[in-house]
């Protein structure tokens, strides 16, 4: 083999590598099932929390969907303000008006990675989804404000707290439980897609090309 | 008619003996059963049964089988603890009447089954009639004084796909309402005047349809035709004596009273072809002058209830003062109208021969009141002087078993047993008489409910429960056809609401004080109101708790008013601040944890 030959042999492999190349057929439907999802994820809460009490057998659940707050917030906003909680109120998340946006994105993509069988796009995907893990610190740090802003005049004075972003936590009558839902559990299995039909496509030893 | 006049000869010879049978009936009710009315705490119950209050003007909600008391509605009385009658709409709705007399609960039908929307309700004593909401079990219309009609103890028992509901008069009087005739002249200027109030489909907004001019008898019980009989209602009548004093004597002379057939359908198109006169603003149809609108059907004398039964086929008159159901066939009706075999017409109104319409006498026992059925072909008739209900079978006419109860059964009421579909399983007898069965409470003594077991071939007591003066008739349905709302739907555009405490607000207009109040527990919003003496002081007040069962109260010290806010309701409540000083307002219904801090206070400056 020449060294030009060699060379463009180790380019194309490279590029393989970093995301030249077709995703294949196969690749080419998990990623339109990666869009699929996304979007499905959109009808399914991506976190969940519920309050339960000896008063409401039943719970009251706070859901965040992609596109904004469901559930009870009147009631659990009423109930705070017991301990000093300042109010919960959707227009005080901007970053709620983002979501849904990001969300259409990868929906867009990967449908035009499916479409065009553009490996580089999956790729971009891949190395874009730990954004999504700023989410989950943004609600981490919104639950910790809303423990550690606490009105010092309120008719029950409790310790500050982060109330938890998963699993249970008791506060007086209350046991705050909270999940990763439905919607997120979407976005991870879309994610492995992606992944997957990265990788099967790759050129690295033992995989055939598709 | 000859049997009917045998019937009521050997009537009034058992009534000696039978007035003494209720002293001598016995405490062996049926075998106790106690496990079937079981249902455990946290448990539903099967059914809902609404029963009338009575004189209370109210309506008690109970659960079946546990024969729970659920809730009291208030209707025709004021009750504080709710603010019925205390805050101005309902105010407004009771237009100064205190009190009432709910005999009759009719749960709206479609197809002649209860279709859980609404439930009507009568008013006897002051000739009204309301609707109660069943999503929120509140009273959403109060209809009447209804004109020229004077006790309409017969309503309210609803045509099959609640068109109307017949509210005839128990007392005949002069018309309009408020006419003086002296009593020498009730033969000419009294009338017996029946009401057919038009239910809309949609809204249940009721309005007077027609009203229908009848001879000045007493008008007793009524009941709509279903199925092949739809179109019609039956109406029982007593006191054709014209008597006007010691009724119990003199309106028990005749051996028969009738019953009166009525073609709603026919009056409907004489009042389209302007068959009618009108007074005091209502369509009035003189059947007399329309043919072939009413038909008087001969029974034994003095009848109380008229049941159709669920298919429609029979009409079913208790006899009261003769020991026997009579039982009519609406297809025997029907030919006999058609061959127009009368037996001659009385006050113009043609009489229907006894022999062709009558299909059975059943020797039930003694005082038969009311009729109810099951699914199985059985017929269950309260027996007030046997203290029993008596089971017969339909068609064969035989009775098959009857039941001590404990004491003077009136109304009796099965699982939808007066729809179209009866569900068997329960009935309650609704007895006048409680006597021994409670611990003692002094010489007068709650009502007696008392639930069966009728699902074999044996009826059986299984639950005692009392009950507040007093439920003449219930209606039993099935739970789930009811569909409540949990709280009252936030409306931000809602007259006097108000849904921030930002929004809160006092307005003076004149001497009159507007407070645009917000509430949510555990405090007002604004809660402290000054005003000048002489003020009127409207407080609206909107409970922003969208919680189920989260009521707040508003009551104010000294200034005799009080009234709850349902989770989401909006209300206004007036007073005249007429005495000077300072009088705290609070929160009367517990709702929070903090609801003894839930206050506020009303400052009322002296005039100079």
């Amino acid at each position: 083999m020449t060294s030009a030959g060699l060379k463009r042999e180790v380019r194309g492999e490279m590029a393989g590598w970093v995301g030249h190349g077709e995703l294949g057929r196969a690749g080419r439907r998990l990623l339109l099932a990666a869009a699929a999802l996304v979007l499905l994820s959109f009808a399914f809460p991506l976190w969940q929390v519920k309050l339960i009490a000896p008063q409401y057998p039943e719970g009251l659940t706070l859901a965040v969907y992609a596109w904004g707050l469901r559930g009870k917030l009147d009631i659990i906003n009423t109930l705070n303000h017991y301990v000093g909680m300042r109010e919960i109120r959707p227009e005080d998340f901007p970053e709620l008006r983002l979501i849904p946006v990001a969300f259409l994105g990868v929906v867009l993509l990967s449908a035009v990675a499916a479409w065009t069988g553009r490996r580089w796009i999956a790729l971009v995907l891949i190395v874009l989804a730990p954004v999504g893990l700023l989410g989950v610190l943004d609600l981490w740090y919104r639950l910790y404000l809303y423990g550690h802003t606490l009105d010092p005049d309120a008719p029950i004075r409790v310790p500050p707290f982060t109330p938890p972003i998963l699993g249970s936590q008791r506060l007086a009558n209350f046991i705050t439980s909270a999940t990763f839902h439905v919607g997120t559990l979407l976005h991870l299995v879309a994610f492995a897609l992606i992944v997957l039909a990265y990788w099967r496509s790759g050129p690295w030893p033992g995989r055939p090309r598709s | 008619m000859k049997s009917a006049g045998v019937l009521g000869a050997v009537t009034v010879a058992v009534i000696a003996l039978a007035i003494a049978l209720p002293q001598l009936g016995g405490k062996e009710s049926g075998a106790q059963e106690p496990g079937k009315a079981f249902v455990p705490p946290g448990k539903l119950d099967e059914y809902y049964m609404f029963a009338s209050g009575g004189h209370s003007g109210q309506v008690y909600v109970f659960g079946i089988p546990s024969m729970r008391r659920i809730r009291t509605i208030p209707v025709f009385t004021p009750d504080p603890a709710t603010g019925w009658g205390y805050d101005e709409h309902s105010k407004k709705m009771l237009g100064g009447y205190t009190w009432g007399d709910v005999h009759h609960p009719a749960l709206s039908e479609t197809r002649g089954e209860y279709d859980g929307r609404w439930l009507f309700v009568n008013d006897n004593a002051n000739n009204r009639v309301a609707r109660i909401d069943l999503k929120t079990f509140t009273v959403g219309q109060i209809l009447g004084p209804v004109p020229n009609i004077m006790g309409p103890h017969c309503a309210a028992f609803v045509t099959p796909n609640t068109e109307y509901f017949m509210m005839p008069s128990r007392f005949s009087a002069p018309i309009p309402t408020g006419t003086y005739a002296p009593l020498s002249e009730y033969g000419k200027k009294y009338y017996g005047v029946l009401a057919a109030i038009a239910v809309d489909p949609k809204s249940g907004e009721m309005r007077v349809g027609w009203e229908l001019l009848l001879p000045p008898w007493q008008y007793d019980l009524s009941d709509a035709g279903k199925k092949v009989s739809e179109g019609w209602a039956f109406l029982t009548t007593y006191n054709t004596e014209e008597a006007t004093t010691v009724l119990e004597k003199n309106a028990s002379k005749n051996d028969r009273d009738y019953i009166i057939a009525l073609n709603w359908r026919e009056v409907e198109k004489a009042v389209q072809a302007g068959k009618f006169t009108t007074v005091a603003g209502v369509k009035v149809v003189d059947p007399t002058k329309v043919p072939g609108l009413v038909y008087l059907i001969p029974v034994a004398k003095s009848p109380h209830g008229v049941d159709v039964s669920p298919d429609g086929r029979y009409v079913v008159a208790s006899g009261k003062l003769q020991p026997a159901v009579t039982v009519y066939e609406f297809a025997r009706i029907q030919e006999a109208i058609k061959k127009k075999d009368f037996a001659g017409t009385v006050r113009g109104l043609p009489v229907l021969n006894y022999e062709s319409v009558r299909v059975a006498e059943v020797p039930v026992g003694l005082g038969p009141l009311h009729t109810q059925f099951d699914d199985k072909g059985f017929a269950y008739t309260s027996l007030f002087l046997d203290s029993a209900i008596a089971k017969w079978q339909l068609g064969t006419w035989k009775v098959v078993d009857k039941v001590q109860i404990n004491y003077n059964v009136g109304h009796l009421a099965a699982a939808e047993g007066d729809s179209a579909s009866p569900d068997g399983k329960y009935l309650v007898s609704l007895n006048k008489m409680a006597k021994d069965r409670f611990l003692s409470v002094g010489p007068s003594h709650p009502e007696s409910l008392q639930l069966i077991d009728i699902s074999g071939s044996k009826m059986r007591v299984i639950a005692d429960a009392p009950v507040d003066p007093e439920p003449h008739y219930a209606q039993i349905v099935k739970a789930d056809k009811i569909k409540t709302i949990e709280i009252h739907p936030k409306e931000s555009k809602r007259p006097y609401s108000v849904w921030s405490p930002k929004d809160a607000r006092i307005e003076r207009k004149g001497n009159e004080v507007h407070v645009y109040m917000y509430a949510i527990r555990s405090r007002y919003v604004p809660d402290n109101v000054e005003v000048n003496q002489g003020d009127r002081v409207f407080f609206h007040i909107t409970n922003n708790d969208l919680d189920e069962d989260l009521t707040h109260g508003f009551g104010i010290s000294l200034y005799n008013v009080n009234m709850e806010i349902q989770p989401g309701e909006t209300k206004t409540i007036s007073i005249v601040a007429e005495r000077p000083g300072v009088y705290p307002f609070y929160c009367t219904n517990f709702c929070s944890a903090l609801h003894q801090e839930m206050q506020g206070y009303l400052l009322v400056k002296p005039k100079k």
